[in-house]
């Protein structure tokens, strides 16, 4: 640690891990924190610091520290006043050349979000591409307005900028427009909102979805730049209104209908009929003045009760959207010894349908030994870098997103692998233990419905006996399965056990040594 | 008054140290009562022409972990309930797209829609 300078009468202290400060601060004032000139946090003490004794401090988020290294003139100013309240010199990490700096791969500037992850903020755009993006945001609520039928607006963050500033917020990332539903029970909304997101799909906004009530979709700037908006389902239930996935409050209908609009560089946009009083609702009174580090108080009675209605559907997601990315080098590019195994006991032509493909590593060995394959992920990046592959390899293999919580996705999976000339075989390596009970529900589903002729399901997965032992990676959401729950599953769907093989020595990674079960199924009669 | 604050100062030490209830299985009858200790009986209340009731800081701590546990399950039924909302939506979404081409036995758009939903996930 280099010591503290002092400016004023608050000091910061900085070291690798922490940064507090000390002295006369407003525990209910937001600061931002910058380092060599970059903004890259903002906190209010009050949430954010812990005291101790002769100040209040906190570790560096963890997305930050891989950045901190070098020299770091680290700055504590007033967010809304701008005034610089304390200023420390450190060297990170001890090293003396080179100075910290915060920027993504393309070079832009990084910021920390209220989840703690580093954004690329919309001030970082500059005014024509900023232009680009108003400009797709009036293109997706005119599709949304008038050719999905629902009445649309921008909302949350976007609406909170709009109405301030007549700007997108300069510490957003994203844009967030919603619709109000026409319907006001759950399974409605939920329905409603599937069809709502075919018809944009089928007018060129392709959409993922987060939620029965939560999608997002791309705005495209040009040049390979693009911004996510996202399309939230607001809808009235029980004379509530709710927002996904922070607002829950009774107001009269008037605040919503009929629209109004509000200018936003310079394009008219959409907005509910009181915006002013909607934003209340959702930040408080405080609204006008600029907050970074604002974060929804959001009750736990909402979040369950929106979760139980639509959640579910992303569980773990953004740890294997980001997982590739993160460790590029750490998922060997050979196939595993579970394909070489299967490939040698169960050798076959017909297609084989890798879930949960993950780099598509199996799949694409498969593809080169003359498989026809269809691999399956729900990690949107998983699935892009394996089509990258497949074309690179000059392979014929075929690779779509896939969730196999989506009780939708499951059946038509299955409906379409039924009318397969002949039944494909089903292909998940630790797969089942990195998914639910609705997944598992969903996957001896498509297995009922696409093996019924004919055809395996081969499943390699971590047991129980695996818990104790040691593991490379920590695993999200990850699970240690009783081998013979997974076969009473499968037995009570249909399907019959063709061989199974438990222990060590099967799935060696490293240093690792997982116990595991593999399992040979058929739903076909013997 | 003295006693109610003895009793109130039993119960707070007692909770203090109560430990989180594990979830008892779905398919579990409601609990049994577990057997009374044998406590001293404190008087906390009584009415002109009543008997005095009597609660002990072990049973108030019972009553508690029954309730917590009761207010457990009671929590993920109301979740498994709700879980239907979806569940039923994604059922009927998927009916609906497939049965006109069905209905119609018209083959080549049941292919068409099976692909177009596919994509449309």
């Amino acid at each position: 640690m280099t010591g503290p300078s002092r400016s004023g009468d608050i000091s910061v202290i900085v070291t690798d891990q922490r940064i507090a400060l000390v002295g006369p601060f407003d525990d209910d004032l937001t600061y931002d924190v910058l380092i060599n000139g970059q903004h890259i946090w903002s906190v209010l003490p009050t949430r954010d610091l812990t005291s101790r004794q002769g100040g209040a401090g906190t570790r560096w988020p963890r997305a930050l520290r891989a950045h901190l290294v070098g020299h770091g003139r680290v700055v504590v100013r007033e967010h809304v006043s701008g005034r610089e309240v304390a200023a420390a010199e450190h060297w990170f990490g001890g090293v003396q050349d080179g100075e910290v700096s915060v920027v993504g791969p393309g070079g832009d500037p990084l910021l920390l979000d209220k989840w703690r992850r580093l954004i690329r903020p919309l001030a970082s755009e500059d005014d024509e591409s900023l232009g680009r993006l108003m400009d797709r945001v009036v293109a997706l609520l005119d599709t949304m307005n008038n050719t999905c039928g629902v009445p649309s607006f921008i909302c949350f963050g976007t609406l909170l900028g709009a109405v301030r500033d007549g700007a997108p917020i300069g510490h957003d990332n994203d844009i967030d427009v919603g619709y109000l539903s026409a319907f006001e029970h759950p399974v409605d909304v939920a329905r409603e909102a599937f069809q709502v997101a075919r018809v944009l799909h089928e007018n060129g906004w392709p959409a993922r979805r987060g939620s029965a009530v939560r999608i997002n979709t791309r705005l495209d700037l040009g040049g390979g730049q693009a911004r996510r908006a996202d399309v939230f389902t607001c809808a009235w239930v029980e004379g509530v209104l709710y927002m996904p996935s922070d607002v829950g409050v009774k107001v009269p209908r008037e605040t919503m209908l009929p629209l109004g609009t509000v200018t936003m560089l310079g394009r008219e946009v959409p907005v509910p009929a009181d915006p002013e009083s909607l934003l209340t609702l959702t930040y408080g009174p405080g609204w006008r003045v600029p907050d970074p580090s604002f974060e929804y108080a959001r009750s736990l009675g909402l979040r369950r009760r929106l979760e139980g209605w639509y959640g579910g559907l992303s569980r773990g997601r953004k740890y294997w959207d980001t997982f590739e990315k993160k460790s590029p080098d750490l998922v060997p590019r050979k196939p595993s010894a579970f394909a070489r195994w299967v490939a040698r006991e169960q050798p076959s032509h017909r297609l084989l349908v890798d879930i949960g493909t993950g780099t598509g590593r199996d799949a694409l060995w498969m593809a080169r030994r003359g498989r026809p394959v269809l691999g399956l992920d729900y990690a949107v990046t998983a699935i892009a870098g394996a089509r990258r592959r497949n074309r690179s390899k000059g392979l014929d293999a075929r690779f779509e997103v896939f969730n196999i919580v989506d009780t939708r996705a499951a059946l038509i999976l299955g409906a379409r692998l039924s009318r397969q000339a002949e039944p494909p075989d089903l292909y998940a390596r630790f797969f089942l233990h990195s998914i639910t009970e609705v997944g598992r529900a969903n996957l001896w589903r498509v297995a009922q419905m696409s093996l019924r002729r004919g055809g395996l399901f081969f499943a390699e997965f971590r047991t129980d006996r695996d818990a104790a032992l040691s593991h490379v990676l920590p695993g999200r959401g990850r699970s240690f399965l009783d081998p013979d729950l997974i076969v009473s599953e499968i037995e009570a769907s249909g399907g019959r056990i063709v061989s199974r093989v438990e222990g060590q020595g099967l799935a060696v990674f490293g240093s690792e040594d997982p116990h595991v079960c593999r399992l040979v199924a058929a739903w076909s009669r013997p | 008054m003295k006693s109610v604050r003895s009793v109130r100062d039993k119960l707070r030490t007692g909770l203090a140290g109560l430990r989180p209830v594990p979830p008892a299985p779905e398919s579990a009858p409601e609990p049994a009562p577990a057997p009374a200790p044998a406590p001293a009986r404190q008087p906390v209340r009584s009415t002109p022409g009543r008997a005095p009731e009597t609660v002990t800081a072990q049973e108030t701590i019972r009553q508690v972990t029954q309730l917590r546990r009761r207010v457990e399950e009671l929590e993920s039924e109301v979740q498994e309930n709700r879980r239907l909302n979806r569940r039923l939506a994604e059922l009927t979404d998927v009916v609906q797209e497939l049965l006109i081409p069905i209905s119609q036995r018209d083959e080549d758009k049941l292919r068409e829609r099976l692909e177009k939903y596919s994509e449309s996930l």
